[in-house]
């Protein structure tokens, strides 16, 4: 049933977030055509427009995500969702995979605009596609402090993993946040407003712990000899003259993992215990 | 005959305002059911527990003996008062949602019923009148080969023509052997498909009976019920 619901949840959020990225293609086809026929001012304003939709998509998927979670199991949608032969954690856990999803293809795709609108103006001054990336990545060489590509693929990964686990963590806040505003004790509330209030009461408790975690100075670093445990600064097996590219705080995430799985639990109890649809 | 639907001593409050106060009764399967009460008497609060939708409530609901959960809601067809498919769908989006999740669901039917009901296949949601989203999920509950119909006022807010036509079509499209329950105030069109009636008002069950005995009594459903809610019209 799983693989199911989230097949649904996809088609259901295509709606709102296909329109995001058919209008990117298009400015993308435009951007070539104003390319080819050398057109400086429209190829300006359409560079524009295309990080214009890169914002608006990230947006999108925030909006889309609220509503996948509000619209869908707490309004009149509400009564297909709760009355599906399905557990409310199964509903829980498919919407919280294609919101995560929702997510990384919205940070692939702003990388990836980021990419294209860089390589769409060095190309103004290359005739070939070689040639475009030789002055990219020379440019990139002439940086002071550059990583060696290895490096520089091990810090993305750490870094990804550190922004996947950080959108985990936003998923479940939202859906916390929303399935207790849909709880009899708030339901005489507007629930967006609800919602709102929870998720901050949720913010300011966690950051507290967050400051705290930092009193505990374990990181993740990548550094020029490798991936190693530093512990204020100081690497942990790795020679003292190895240069660092990359820090990440360990404990805050681990902690973030933890209440994930808490707000999973917790979430999916309330949703079969508590919640009354309207 | 087994219990289809079990309830015992079940009470549900909105704040300090009690719309289910303790109620016990039993109903068995195979028969159509009228769940009757004029509005504000819980009728809807008590169908909502039953499917699931509400969870906060003291005492027990039963259907074939479970507590709501996947495996009642599987044996249940539910048809809310509301119209809850999503504005995006359109009448195949919707049928293949249903054969999706419903293992009773009868595709076949319900693509011959679209067609019989004069519901274009691929018109959204959004753009259908609310008389076509109701035809809509009228088809879709009744494509099912469910054990349990539960239908919230099914006939409210619609013309006489319109009610022949829905009670028509829940009449012909329910198994042999399921059980119906149908909520209603408007007595008079549905009466003579009922096997039995469950009366509740002001908390309490006030009236469960077959309508045989009703009708050995020299009443109709309709005289019962008149004479069930006499307290709603009194001044205290």
């Amino acid at each position: 049933m799983l693989g199911k619901l989230i097949k649904n949840e996809f088609k259901a959020t295509a709606h709102s977030m296909g329109p995001i990225y058919l209008s990117a293609l298009i400015t993308f086809c435009v951007m070539l055509i104003f390319f080819v026929i050398k057109n400086k001012p429209l190829m300006v304003i359409s560079s524009v427009a295309l990080a214009g939709i890169c914002i608006a998509a990230l947006i999108v998927t925030l909006i889309a995500i609220i509503g996948m979670f509000n619209k869908s199991l707490y309004g009149n949608q509400g009564y297909l969702s709760f009355t599906l032969p399905v557990s409310a954690r199964s509903l829980l856990g498919s919407k919280t995979i294609v919101s995560l999803c929702w997510v990384v293809i919205s940070f692939v795709f702003a990388i990836a605009v980021t990419c294209f609108i860089i390589f769409y103006w060095v190309a103004q001054t290359s005739e070939s596609v070689k040639g475009i990336i030789e002055t990219v990545y020379n440019a990139l060489q002439s940086m002071q402090g550059m990583p060696d590509s290895e490096t520089a693929i091990k810090s993305i990964i750490v870094i990804l993993v550190y922004v996947f686990i950080k959108a985990l963590f936003l998923i479940f806040k939202v859906s916390f946040s929303l399935t207790i505003a849909n709880t009899k004790f708030m339901q005489k509330m507007n629930t967006i407003l609800a919602a709102i209030l929870v998720y901050f009461g949720i913010y300011i408790v966690l950051q507290v712990v967050t400051v705290l975690s930092t009193y505990i100075p374990f990181y993740v670093a990548v550094a020029s000899k490798g991936i190693a445990l530093s512990i204020n600064d100081t690497l942990i097996g790795l020679p003292q003259d190895t240069k660092l590219f990359v820090s990440i705080p360990i404990v805050g995430p681990l902690f973030e993992i933890v209440v994930c799985g808490a707000l999973y639990a917790i979430t999916g109890n309330i949703m079969t215990k508590h919640v009354n649809i309207k | 005959m087994s219990e289809i639907i079990t309830v015992r001593n079940l009470s549900k409050s909105y704040g300090s305002h009690l719309v289910l106060d303790n109620i016990s009764f039993g109903l068995e399967e195979g028969q159509i059911i009228g769940l009757l009460g004029p509005n504000g008497s819980g009728k809807t609060s008590l169908i909502k527990i039953l499917v699931g939708l509400i969870n906060d409530y003291s005492g027990d609901a039963l259907i074939d003996g479970n507590r709501p959960s996947p495996y009642t809601k599987s044996m249940v067809a539910y048809l809310p008062e509301k119209t809850y498919l999503p504005d995006w769908m359109r009448p195949v989006d919707a049928i293949e949602y249903f054969a999706d999740f419903y293992v009773d669901f009868n595709k076949e039917k319900a693509y011959a019923m679209l067609d019989s009901f004069q519901l274009p296949r691929k018109q959204t949601i959004k753009s259908m009148s609310k008389g076509m989203q109701e035809k809509l999920q009228l088809l879709l509950v009744m494509c099912r080969n469910a054990r349990l119909y539960i239908l919230d006022e099914p006939l409210g807010g619609v013309d006489p023509a319109a009610r022949a036509f829905i009670l028509d079509t829940i009449m012909t499209n329910h198994p042999a052997g399921s059980t119906v329950m149908l909520s209603t105030h408007l007595i008079n069109d549905v009466e003579r498909i009922f096997n039995s009636v469950l009366m509740i008002g002001r908390g309490h069950v006030l009236l469960q009976s077959d309508v045989e005995s009703i009708r050995n009594n020299g009443m109709t459903v309709e005289d019962a019920f008149k004479e069930v809610f006499q307290y709603a019209w009194q001044v205290d």
